[in-house]
Order: C-alpha cells, then sequence, then structure tokens
C-alpha cells in the first residue's frame, strides 16, 4: 500500500484529500458520514464573529456550463454557536478539523483567532480572505500582497494552530499574495476560492443570481486553477492545498503533480457525496501502478515542455 | 442508525417510462432504500446525465489511466442534481410501513405490487430534465433521498382542499393519496393552461353539482383514489386555479378545509391570501446545489414571531406555513 500520508505545517492527515468550506456545513448534513471520517481533513463552513444570514434570497446559486454560481454570502450562525453546537457535533467525525474564518476587518479576524484558540479539536485554520460574495472584508483581504501578509502577520500572533490562508484567483497577481503570507508566517497556503462571475435571463436582462454576481466553481474552472496552484507553487516553500473543480483522482493528481501537498473538493460533492472517498482510492491506485512509495514524493513533479518553454517564457 | 433518518444514496431502476400532456414525464423507479421512508411532500434529489454517461462514470470509479489512454472528463453533465417531488409511492415496505402505523393501505391501481415504487412526474424543462425524460425500463437513475420535510398530516377534521398550478399538481398526488388513506375528505382544484398541457388523464367531469365552469374536466389520477377533482385551464375557462379558488371557498363557506398547495410563487401567495385563517400549507420550489441543507442556496424569508428568517427549502421546507412566507420579496 503505498503510504498517502501528507503533512501541511502541524497537521499530519492520513491522505491528501480535504473537503472543502462550504460543501458540507459542519459535517452533520452530509449523508455519508462514512466518508467524512476517511478524509484527511474536514474544512467547515466559514466562522463569522456574530450569525451572518447571508444574502438575499432570489436564486442563490446557478448552474453554468460544467459548473456553478453560487452567492450565499457567508450565511453562518456565529462563532458562539460553533463552539457550543457545530464543533461538538463535528468531533464526532473523528478527522482532523480545519475551522474557515472570516472577518469584515482584521479585528474581526483577530478576535476569531483568539476566541478559538482554547476550544480543543481544531487541527488547523483556514483563513478566508478570498469570498467574493461580501460586502465588507472577504475577497478585499486577499487582492493586495499587502494587506493579505497585514492580516496573518496579525492573526499569527494569537496563535500557534497550523494557519492556511486561502487566496482568490481574482488577485491580479497571486504568486505575490502568496509570498506575502509566506513571509507573513502562514504554515501552508490554498487556493484557489471561486472567480467572480455572473450569468444574466435573456428575456427578463436580470443577472440570474439574486446578488447580481457570484462566484465561479466546478470542472469549469479547473484548467485556470490549475495554472494558479503551479504558480503559487513555484513561488512558495510552505505547502499549497490545491483545488478548483476537482472530480476524480485524475484531476487531483494533476494538482498534485503541480505542486499542491493536498488538495480539497468541493463542487463534486453536490453531485456525488463518494467522490472525495473514490479519489482517495484512485490516488492509491494511481501510486501502486506508478511504483510510487509516498504521495509526498509526486508533490510538484510536473515536467514543462523544453519546446513550451521557449515560447512561453 | 435507523433506516430513513439520513437521506439514502441510492442507483434505481426504471420500470416504467410514459410521455404525458405537453412535455410532461412519469417515471417509476424501483428503489429499495429511498422509496419506503418517503412522505408526501419530500423529494429527490437526481442526477440528470444519460445513461451512457452515468455508466462511463461508474466504470470510471476509483480506476487509474492507463499510459497513453485519452484523458476523459468524467464529471456528469448537466452537472447538478434536480429536486424533483416525489408524485407517487407504492409497494411493499411502503405498505408495510403503513399497517405498522395502522393506516389502512390503499394503493392507487396502476402499481406493480413486487416492487419498492417511487414515482416522479416533471416537465421537461432544460438539459437535465430531457437526459432523465430519456431513460428506459431497465436504464438507471441515481437518487438521493428521500429529503426536506414532507407536509404535516394531522388527525385533522377538516376537508383537505388541495390546490395546485401546472406541474405543481406532482407532490399534491402522494399527498392525497396519504390523506385517503387516513380516511380524510378531499378536493383538488388544478390549475393549467389548457386541458392537453395537465400531465394527468382528463375526463368529463361526472358530478355537476360540484362546479359551474361550463366546459367541465376532472382528473383520473385523482377520481381513482377517491379524489374529487376540478381542472380549471385558462384557455378554456379562461379563468386563473385562484380566481376558481375564490368563488370555491365563498360558496362553500361552511365548510371547514384545511389547505394545501404547490405551483408558481404568484399562484401561492394568492392562495395564503384567499387561505386567511384556514390553516395552509405550500410546498415551495428553489434552485438548489446540495439538497440537504448543507450550501444554504436555496433559501426565502420566513416569519417567525416578529422576526424573519432565512430558511432552506430543502432542509427546513419543502413545505411551509403558508401565513409565515414572506411572499412580496419572493420573485
Amino acid at each position: 500500500m503505498p503510504d498517502l500520508s501528507v503533512t501541511i505545517g502541524g497537521m499530519t492527515m492520513a491522505n491528501p484529500v480535504m473537503l472543502a468550506s462550504g460543501i458540507i456545513g459542519y459535517g452533520l448534513d452530509y449523508p455519508d458520514q462514512g466518508v467524512l471520517s476517511r478524509m484527511g481533513a474536514v474544512v467547515l463552513k466559514s466562522t463569522t464573529l456574530q450569525p451572518r444570514v447571508g444574502n438575499e434570497p432570489g436564486a442563490r446559486v446557478v448552474e453554468t456550463p460544467a459548473g456553478m454560481l453560487n452567492s450565499i454570502g457567508l450565511e453562518n450562525p456565529g462563532v458562539q454557536e460553533l463552539i457550543s453546537k457545530k464543533l461538538p457535533e463535528a468531533r464526532r467525525l473523528g478527522t482532523n478539523l480545519v475551522a474557515s474564518l472570516a472577518g469584515e476587518s482584521e479585528e474581526e479576524f483577530e478576535a476569531l483567532v483568539k476566541i478559538l484558540e482554547p476550544e480543543p479539536g481544531i487541527a488547523a485554520i483556514e483563513l478566508n480572505i478570498s469570498c467574493p460574495n461580501v460586502k465588507a472584508g472577504g475577497m478585499a483581504f486577499g487582492l493586495d500582497p499587502q494587506v493579505a501578509g497585514g492580516l496573518v502577520r496579525r492573526v499569527r500572533q494569537h496563535t500557534r494552530r497550523t494557519l492556511i490562508p486561502k487566496l482568490t484567483p481574482n488577485a491580479a497577481d497571486l504568486p505575490a499574495v502568496a509570498r506575502a503570507c509566506e513571509e507573513a508566517g502562514a504554515d501552508a497556503i490554498a487556493l484557489i476560492n471561486t472567480f467572480s462571475g455572473m450569468a444574466i435571463d435573456v428575456r427578463s436582462r436580470r443577472p440570474k443570481l439574486g446578488a447580481n454576481f457570484g462566484g465561479l466553481s466546478g470542472p469549469a474552472i479547473k484548467p485556470a486553477a490549475l495554472l494558479r496552484v503551479y504558480q503559487v507553487a513555484q513561488a512558495v516553500q510552505v505547502p499549497v492545498v490545491g483545488m478548483g473543480g476537482i472530480w476524480d483522482a485524475e484531476d487531483a493528481l494533476e494538482f498534485i503533480i503541480a505542486g499542491a501537498s493536498a488538495v480539497e473538493v468541493g463542487t463534486a460533492v453536490f453531485v456525488d457525496p463518494r467522490r472525495p472517498l473514490d479519489i482517495v482510492h484512485g490516488i492509491s491506485a494511481f501510486l501502486a501502478d506508478e511504483k510510487i512509495a509516498s504521495v509526498r514524493e509526486l508533490v510538484g513533479t510536473v515536467r514543462l515542455n523544453e519546446a513550451g518553454e521557449k515560447c512561453f517564457p | 442508525m435507523e433506516p430513513g433518518t439520513r437521506p439514502a444514496h441510492e442507483r434505481t431502476l426504471v420500470i416504467h417510462k410514459e410521455r404525458v400532456g405537453n412535455n410532461h414525464v412519469r417515471l417509476l423507479l424501483d428503489s429499495r432504500s429511498v422509496a419506503p421512508w418517503t412522505r408526501p411532500g419530500q423529494f429527490v434529489h437526481v442526477l440528470c446525465p444519460s445513461e451512457s454517461q452515468l455508466q462511463w462514470m461508474a466504470k470510471q470509479k476509483g480506476r487509474v489511466l492507463l499510459a497513453g489512454e485519452m484523458l476523459a472528463q468524467t464529471a456528469p453533465l448537466p452537472l447538478l442534481r434536480r429536486p424533483l417531488s416525489v408524485y407517487r409511492l407504492c409497494g411493499q415496505q411502503y405498505m408495510a410501513r403503513r399497517l405498522r402505523e395502522q393506516v389502512a393501505p390503499v394503493e392507487a391501481p396502476a402499481y406493480p405490487r413486487q416492487c419498492n415504487g417511487l414515482e416522479l412526474l416533471f416537465r421537461v424543462v432544460g438539459p437535465g430534465t430531457q437526459a432523465l425524460a430519456d431513460r428506459n425500463p431497465g436504464e438507471t437513475v441515481d437518487l438521493l433521498g428521500p429529503l426536506g420535510n414532507g407536509f404535516t398530516i394531522g388527525p385533522s377534521t377538516e376537508q383537505a382542499l388541495l390546490v395546485a398550478g401546472g406541474i405543481g399538481v406532482a407532490p399534491l398526488l402522494a399527498l392525497a393519496q396519504e390523506l385517503r388513506l387516513r380516511g380524510r375528505q378531499v378536493t383538488a382544484l388544478v390549475g393549467a393552461l389548457d386541458s392537453k398541457a395537465i400531465p394527468l388523464g382528463v375526463d368529463p367531469q361526472v358530478d355537476r353539482s360540484f362546479s359551474d365552469l361550463g366546459l367541465e374536466f376532472m382528473l383520473r389520477e385523482f377520481d381513482q383514489i377517491g379524489v374529487r377533482s376540478v381542472l380549471v385551464s385558462e384557455q378554456e375557462h379562461g379563468m386563473l386555479v385562484t380566481e376558481y379558488l375564490g368563488r370555491f371557498l365563498e360558496e362553500n363557506r361552511g365548510t371547514r378545509y384545511e389547505l394545501f398547495a404547490c405551483g408558481p410563487k404568484g399562484m401561492l401567495a394568492e392562495v395564503t391570501r384567499l387561505a386567511g385563517r384556514r390553516p395552509c400549507q405550500v410546498l415551495l420550489e428553489e434552485r438548489m446545489a446540495c439538497g440537504v441543507g448543507a450550501c444554504r442556496g436555496c433559501v426565502v424569508k420566513v416569519r417567525n414571531g416578529r422576526k424573519a428568517h432565512f430558511r432552506s427549502v430543502c432542509k427546513e421546507g419543502p413545505v411551509f406555513r403558508a401565513q409565515d412566507v414572506i411572499w412580496d420579496e419572493l420573485d
């Protein structure tokens, strides 16, 4: 059996497959609990300091070619309910839990990290500085290297936990944002969150999403996500957690070869709750077939075409 | 954990398919894990892509591409599942549960008894429902379910009045079935663009005492289970089902009704207004991703005391107390 275990900062995972934030809530609504316990880690829905009701109804999700647009607006019950109700139940999943945090200000991020610091059973913190669907905070923290770095530096002082900022592909210079986060003390970099997007009903001429704009996910974004994971992996020394449109083991392997130490699965889980487990099995089968002892040996082993380097330096 | 407390994921067999009405399809599925636990008003989340694509996907599961093999995009298209109401239920386990609950098992006649039947009735509106409509007996349909809360059926003595708009009639058949099993008197008012567009059998009305539309139709599937029905056609009667409902409630002022409705939001808002203080449950539809309450993609605004809350249609619905729904903010 090939060795699937990987380490991201201080978090050791049995395999490199994680469930992305915002997909399964806090795990309790997931139809197949057996799948969750066998994941490398489960990233919980982003939590804010106060409860958030999210964006107004009207469509919050819209299907697009091989993908979907969403604009949920970080609906969540707030950090106190996370601690009192959600975490105790999520701990029973028996796998690494990653708390995803979202703030409207640096102070809010700081407060969230401080509040959660004494809580047991959280293996890592994902900083959501990439949500495209909120007015304040969200993606604004992830667009500029200085802003992103400043935030990471500030929360770093308050936690010993593995700190993983999750970046937005909407940033003009994503590798620069990643480097700034690394320099500020991030233990790993997760990417990508959704691409900003839009869909219009041609009869009513109104955007199909109630909030007008949203974030695009699903297989449609995979090639674009893969390039960004490759570019960031080239730019930083810390581990990269890659995601964006992963459907099967082959997709996950592409991300790993491009430089990701672990991957997250998101939209695919809406379609088939057993996808993540299938991906774990597929990675294992691939490594056995290729006679590779550990998945860690595969990370970042992409071999660029020499001819390509001549025409696209 | 007891079966039915968490949604099941099942690949079901198509037993029967029928194209009905104008662009509607009825699919009878044999479902061992979902059907026996399904209640009226609940729904299933259906994977739509063609049978051949699903088979291809199943073959790819956990498989590794051999060197030189062509790259495969195995994600299904269209991608997301489609939430579809359960139209009718039948079969051994369903009936056994009914017996345990001491509800007399009476079935609609068209069912083969040996299966765990879960029947869907849907309108073909896009590539997803089209792919599903192309399924044939012997092929499979991948379901997640049962999902959501069904209708609340109390020990009420009121007569049940079902109001449907178009394809909104689908979940009301399952409800009518259940209400009849519990011995309730049921009347169904069904609105449609015209009598040919309705996905149910349309027969001339026998009981003339009952309505005064001039050209009168009743619906076979309701008639079969002892439910009085009236088809209100915009084309033939020049009237919306809600206008008819208004008159009906006026004429039967002496009767206490409990209303159950499903259809377009505008219609449901009007039904709610007409229902006044009568008990009234509405089944809402919304675009969904997860279907299990996790992604918060399908919320509607619902009153809770003096406060408004967002409630997910998939998990906290799809049935709501009509008077709690904040209609003016729905499109």
